[in-house]
């Protein structure tokens, strides 16, 4: 596994492993990829679409209807 | 009571640094020891207070802790958010 | 432990009369996926959260739940309130008027009250997470329903904002979920390197 430090058990100041590679995820668990900080909008256009982060950003574009 | 283009751009101003923030503290929940995220949100957070301030000594308070009423209680005589346009 | 701030999170600012838009709309308010329900979930979820992290993240969504809550009401307030009685009549919305006149109440838009059953607090930090998970997946499916049904922009506007929160609030959570289940996995190993010693 690909851990750092732990710094107490409770959670406090510690970093968790990211699960790079499929050889560190146990079965029967599901995993949603760790976001990391990067570029981020104008607060006018993070407003508009509803997030600051670009890699967030999915709109809705019109398809599928249960059909 | 209408809002003047001042009024409104200073509202907007707000809800934009606002919503920010709020969004970067989310994640700093699940990313607790991310510096670079910390000193945006600080940033940011900062934008927001002066905002606020500004907007109460010009235009009225926006939450109870900026509002410092002389004699008398306006507070809830201003337009709710849900008449439209806040 | 709450204040507010008396502004909406997104402005809401809607000129027209729109009864069955309302009527659907509603169900974002009181429906199964809606946001009330999304609030009480997370809100009800935190006390036996053993994670703090997560107490917080469950915490700061589920205010922003209540906020968004209010957006919905807020637009569904100003799609009714110059409602005509023959307008009432013809739309479809008397079934509602008769027992709420025009005020706004906590149900689904097929009727249904808002009710604890819709939601779930089992209690176990990866069934409440995957729970959370789920809940906002099921929010933007039904914001995705407004969105093919509603085009115009000053009601579509705030609604595609809330979808987006869906999708950001999917990744928290998720998030969430791995720290809770690493958390339990270094719990679990540290155990048993401690017997073993």
């Amino acid at each position: 596994m690909n851990a750092c430090k732990m710094q107490n058990q409770r959670g406090q100041g510690m970093c968790f492993p990211k699960f790079e590679t499929a050889k560190d995820m146990t079965v029967a668990m599901a995993y949603v990829p760790w976001q990391t900080f990067g570029e981020v909008y104008e607060p006018d256009k993070a407003l508009r679409i509803g997030t600051v982060f670009p890699e967030l950003n999915k709109p809705f574009k019109g398809r599928g209807c249960g059909r | 009571m209408a809002c003047n283009m001042e009024q409104t751009k200073l509202l907007n101003w707000i809800s934009m640094v606002s919503f920010a923030a709020t969004d970067m503290a989310e994640y700093l929940d699940t990313h607790p020891m991310d510096n670079e995220a910390i000193d945006y949100f600080n940033h940011l957070n900062k934008l927001k207070n002066q905002a606020e301030r500004d907007y109460a000594a010009n235009y009225g308070p926006l939450t109870l802790s900026t509002f410092t009423p002389e004699n008398r209680w306006c507070w809830s005589l201003t337009p709710w958010p849900w008449e439209g346009g806040m | 432990m709450w204040n507010y701030e008396k502004r909406l999170q997104y402005p809401v600012k809607i000129n027209q009369t729109n009864p069955k838009a309302a009527m659907f709309i509603i169900s974002q308010y009181g429906g199964p996926d809606g946001e009330l329900s999304a609030s009480m979930r997370y809100l009800a979820q935190r006390y036996t959260m053993p994670y703090n992290e997560v107490q917080g993240l469950l915490t700061d969504i589920g205010t922003e739940e209540l906020a968004h809550m209010e957006m919905i009401c807020a637009i569904v307030y100003q799609l009714t309130k110059n409602l005509t009685p023959e307008e009432i009549k013809s739309s479809g919305f008397d079934k509602y008027y008769v027992d709420h006149t025009l005020a706004l109440w906590p149900q689904a838009a097929g009727g249904l009250p808002q009710n604890a059953v819709e939601y779930q607090s089992k209690g176990d930090p990866i069934t409440d997470l995957f729970e959370d998970m789920a809940a906002e997946q099921k929010a933007r499916t039904t914001y995705d329903n407004i969105l093919r049904l509603i085009k115009e922009p000053e009601i579509a506007d705030p609604i595609r904002f809330l979808r987006e929160r869906e999708i950001v609030h999917f990744q928290r959570f998720g998030e969430a979920n791995r720290m809770a289940f690493f958390t339990r996995v270094c719990y679990n190993r540290r155990k048993t390197q401690e017997r073993r010693h």
